[in-house]
């Protein structure tokens, strides 16, 4: 039993890790390790048939697209014969677009009737390809309500921009102009996170020990409010860079953002101790530390941050109203009002 | 009876550029008669076009097996294209270079010029460049000529009479440089001055402007030729990116499908384009500031033509790995980019495309221009037509995208060859990477050429090669590419700039059995007083040949320009397939100065010269 979770997990990860590396234009890399972890020739198939509950549909699916970008179209569909499934059916329909064969993938992704929905919902290819079908068949209106569908749910996928210049031109067609430009504006925003996305992603996998790219990937992560994703990432990155302060300092911001508040305030303690030149890090905690009444603390902070000359302006200007606050907490009603006085001096400049 | 709107012929009002005008005028585009629009896609719909399977391979009924044979060698066009080493290690390495048909010596023999990149970018910083070559046809024999002693690295060339004295001259564009080469007397092309401002040229520091493709055209209708310049990439020769973009933990590896490749031009920053005010004489001034549009795309091919219809010249740029550009003018000669309105900058998949070359044609004879963009490997070569707003993307419905896909194509034409009637699609074909050949890479460096006909009642059906001599049949990698009737038979052939190989001439043979008319368009020989005046070449003039009768009345449009395919300029001349139609039933001019021109009926199998004003000034039977 054990060693069935332990192949399980092996596999999950190796999906994912085919699937990053197909996203990154690394299909080759898929398609060679593919051959040896699955069998390509009908021999060595049928030897792996007795292991065959091992090669997930997933691992097939993945397979057989880096297959297809190598234009091995056959060696495609054999691995799509050998599994059943979601990630077949639409890995299936995939190779139907390129051959245009727009109507067979329509029906392998659409259920029967009006309007047009998805079958497999659950994942962000089951909405995009019928979509994609559809456009090419000059029928993107159809598709509309699809599209939108799939940027509400999978944002962050990598076919979100091209799903919302879509939606850009539906509106065109219709019309809608105004629409047309916040649609645009939407698809290069994300197509700007994406473009960032992958190159972080990339510089990881070249350099899985430097701590800068996985720092990258995190950030893009809290910009979309993904909390949960730049946690992973930055437990990765500290497991591999325990003393990469910036690391600590951006655990914090993310624990925050998830609620777990004494997480944030031992994250930011952690990189403070690391480097006490943490400015951000250090306002960051004297506001929470504010928020709950620990205002020798917060004072303490505070202080420090008063006297420096970046405090003089945005975003560390408010370092002088909580330290009133802090000190207003504290009982101290004099120093309160001056440095809620220099605040209000320095907002005026 | 024919009836043409008149709404092309009135005089031409100046509007803002906004999306709604444009749209309406795109509403009242030239009515030119039928085949009716609707009937014609509801037989394409009954024969299965929507959403069928990939062009067919067919040899045509009546062509015969030597199609398109090379025969560039055997007519004297010996010219090897040079572009750096055999690996790339740089961008510059692997766009090939443009050609040009044109008319030296006003003797109507096409002669032949070819843009030239060096060895290696050492030789040319060393200031041993390359210069054009140059070859002067007598009666479809070519002999190298002297050059126009250039040093540099040439991609593009443009042509047309750049100071109105009545022969038709040269643009060169290069990396770092821009020059225009006025036609002498006795046919010699002398350069003028560099065109390109101080700190972009190649002899300055840094990365100097990469002037990629050149069109010319007549933006404001003054009747001097004018230019419109594509611009690609910083690329600083001293310090070629090698390997990765940026430093560090923080470089991005130059790669694709895993292989190391040469960096661009993602990461590398676009360069704007250039619009150059003629004036008259073979000078030009810088008013740029007449493209309004966001950003700049990576430039590598331009097309000028009328995609609204409404009498003035618009403007589409394929760009490569940024959406594609479709200039509109509002009149006077400013414009405003309705790429993403009309359906131009992006794919039917939402994403923006590698653009490399650019063709204009009425492929489904209905009155409007259509474009073909051809695009990266993995990437289909795109069939827009012209709608009533915009286009229609046709790419799947003509069945485009399983073939083109595994090819990167260049050079692209949509051309009448066959003299059938209906335009066929040719595409110059090779990848940009010589690791294209490792396995698992889906495609290949050399790849054949393409010849896709283009019946707008069927799916498309791909010319076959069965002779080894046809340009069809070799796997190369080819680029610039210029069509031009050059053995004076009235069926246009295709010259071809091949990336580090021998030129190639594909001689048309096909569809000798089918009637041809042949038509050059010029404008008066001395201006009018009062713009709008059509150039004296020609250029930018409309022409709507009509055919046949009644139910069977239908006509074929066509402009005349020469900037089209990649990096090149094509002969001047209108060619005309007509079937086995032994007359035409009008022919209708409607040229820049907004004047028009109604010409009745004629005879089959001849070659005609129209000037404003005057009608058919010179006509000869092929």
């Amino acid at each position: 039993m054990k060693a069935l979770l332990i192949i399980a997990l092996f596999q999950a990860q190796q999906a994912e890790r085919w699937e990053e590396l197909i996203e990154l234009g690394l299909h080759r890399q898929v398609l060679k390790e593919a051959h040896t972890s699955l069998g390509a020739d009908d021999a060595k198939a049928e030897h792996l048939a007795k292991t065959e509950h091992l090669a997930k549909a997933e691992h097939l699916a993945l397979a057989a697209r880096a297959a297809a970008s190598a234009g091995q179209l056959e060696l495609a569909e054999r691995w799509l014969e050998r599994g059943e499934g979601p990630a077949i059916e639409l890995e299936r329909a995939r190779l139907l677009l390129h051959q245009d064969k727009l109507e067979q993938a329509l029906a392998l992704t659409l259920k029967p009737g009006e309007p047009p929905h998805p079958k497999y919902p659950e994942r962000a290819d089951g909405w995009m390809l019928p979509c994609r079908a559809l456009s090419r068949a000059g029928e993107l209106e159809r598709a509309r309500p699809m599209l939108e569908a799939l940027v509400t749910r999978f944002p962050q996928d990598d076919e979100a921009p091209a799903a919302l210049h879509l939606l850009a031109q539906a509106a065109i067609t219709g019309g809608d102009l105004e629409g047309a430009r916040s649609w645009r504006e939407r698809a290069l925003s994300s197509a700007r996170w994406r473009a960032l996305f992958d190159a972080r992603r990339t510089q990881a996998l070249e350099n899985p020990q430097d701590p800068l790219p996985r720092l990258g990937l995190a950030a893009l992560w809290l910009e979309v409010d993904r909390a949960e994703e730049a946690l992973g990432v930055l437990d990765e990155l500290l497991k591999l860079s325990p003393r990469f302060t910036r690391g600590h300092a951006l655990r914090g911001d993310a624990l925050r953002a998830l609620g777990d508040l004494d997480g944030s305030l031992s994250s930011w303690s952690e990189a403070l101790k690391l480097d006490p030149e943490l400015h951000a890090a250090r306002y960051n905690r004297a506001v929470l530390l504010i928020g709950r009444e620990r205002w020798e603390e917060a004072k303490a902070d505070l202080t420090l941050l008063v006297e420096l000359e970046q405090a003089q302006r945005p975003p560390l200007l408010d370092a002088h109203k909580h330290l009133a606050a802090a000190l207003e907490g504290l009982g101290d009603v004099e120093g309160a009002r001056s440095a809620r006085a220099r605040h209000e001096k320095l907002q005026k400049k | 009876m024919l009836k043409l709107s008149k709404e092309i012929t009135g005089p031409k009002r100046y509007r803002r550029p906004l999306l709604v005008p444009m749209v309406r005028r795109m509403g009242r585009r030239i009515l030119v008669a039928l085949p009716n629009r609707v009937n014609a896609l509801a037989l394409f719909l009954a024969l299965g076009g929507v959403l069928g399977a990939s062009c067919g391979q067919k040899t045509p009924p009546g062509a015969p097996q030597e199609g398109l044979p090379d025969e560039a060698a055997k007519r004297g066009l010996v010219h090897v294209n040079r572009s750096g080493g055999s690996k790339k290690r740089a961008i510059l390495e692997a766009g090939g270079a443009g050609v040009a048909l044109l008319d030296l010596h006003s003797d109507g023999d096409l002669d032949a010029i070819f843009a030239q990149g060096c060895d290696s970018l050492e030789e040319l910083l060393a200031g041993d460049g390359a210069d054009l070559a140059v070859f002067a046809s007598d009666d479809g024999q070519f002999t190298e000529l002297q050059g126009p002693k250039l040093s540099g690295w040439w991609t593009g060339l443009a042509t047309g009479d750049l100071d109105s004295d009545g022969d038709v001259d040269l643009v060169a564009a290069g990396f770092g440089s821009l020059r225009v080469l006025l036609q002498a007397e006795d046919g010699a092309l002398l350069p003028g001055p560099e065109l390109l401002p101080e700190g972009a040229r190649l002899s300055d520091s840094g990365a100097p402007a990469w002037c990629t493709s050149v069109a010319t055209l007549d933006v404001d209708r003054d009747g001097n030729l004018d230019l419109y310049v594509g611009c690609y990439l910083d690329l600083d020769p001293r310090a070629i990116p090698a390997g990765a973009l940026g430093e560090g933990a923080l470089a991005v590896p130059c790669r694709w499908k895993g292989l190391d490749v040469y960096c661009g031009p993602r990461g590398l920053r676009a360069q704007p384009d250039l619009l150059l005010m003629g004036n008259g004489d073979g000078s030009f001034r810088d008013e740029s500031q007449r493209l309004s549009g966001e950003g700049a795309g990576y430039t590598l091919s331009v097309l000028p033509f009328d995609a609204d219809g409404d009498g003035d010249t618009d403007i589409a740029v394929a760009c490569d790995s940024s959406p594609n550009r479709l200039w509109i003018s509002d009149g006077s000669g400013s414009f405003s980019d309705f790429g993403y309105e009309a359906g131009f900058a992006l794919s039917m998949d939402g994403q923006a495309e590698a653009g490399m070359g650019l063709a204009a044609g009425d492929v489904d004879r209905d009155g409007r221009l259509d474009l073909a963009v051809t695009n990266f490997s993995e990437e289909p070569t795109r069939l827009l037509l012209g709608a009533p707003v915009g286009f229609t993307d046709a790419t799947y419905r003509y069945g485009l995208n399983a073939e083109s896909r595994p090819l990167l194509s260049w050079g692209a034409h949509l051309i009448d060859l066959d003299g059938d009637g209906f335009l066929e699609l040719f595409t110059t074909n090779g990848h940009v990477y010589p690791e294209a050949d490792e396995e698992l890479t889906g495609t290949s460096y050399h790849q054949p050429d393409t010849l896709w006909r283009l019946d707008p009642s069927t799916r498309c059906e791909r010319f076959e090669a069965r002779a080894a001599s046809s340009i069809l049949s070799l796997p190369r990698g080819t680029r610039g590419s210029a069509v031009g009737d050059v053995d004076g038979d009235g069926r246009p052939e295709l010259l071809i700039s091949a990336i580090d190989g021998a030129a190639i001439l594909g001689m048309n043979r096909l569809g000798q059995e089918n009637k041809r008319l042949c038509v050059r368009l010029l404008g008066p020989q001395s201006p009018t007083e009062r713009a709008p005046r059509t150039p004296r070449d020609g250029t930018g003039a409309r022409c709507v040949l009509v055919l046949g009768e009644g139910a069977q009345q239908h006509a074929l449009l066509s402009e005349s320009f020469t900037a089209e395919g990649y990096q090149s300029a094509s002969s001047p001349w209108l060619h005309f397939g007509l079937g086995e139609r032994a007359s035409y039933t009008a022919l209708r001019i409607t040229w820049p100065s907004g004047q028009t021109e109604e010409l009745g009926s004629g005879s089959a199998n001849r070659r005609l010269w129209v000037r404003e004003g005057e009608g058919i000034i010179r006509e000869e039977a092929l």
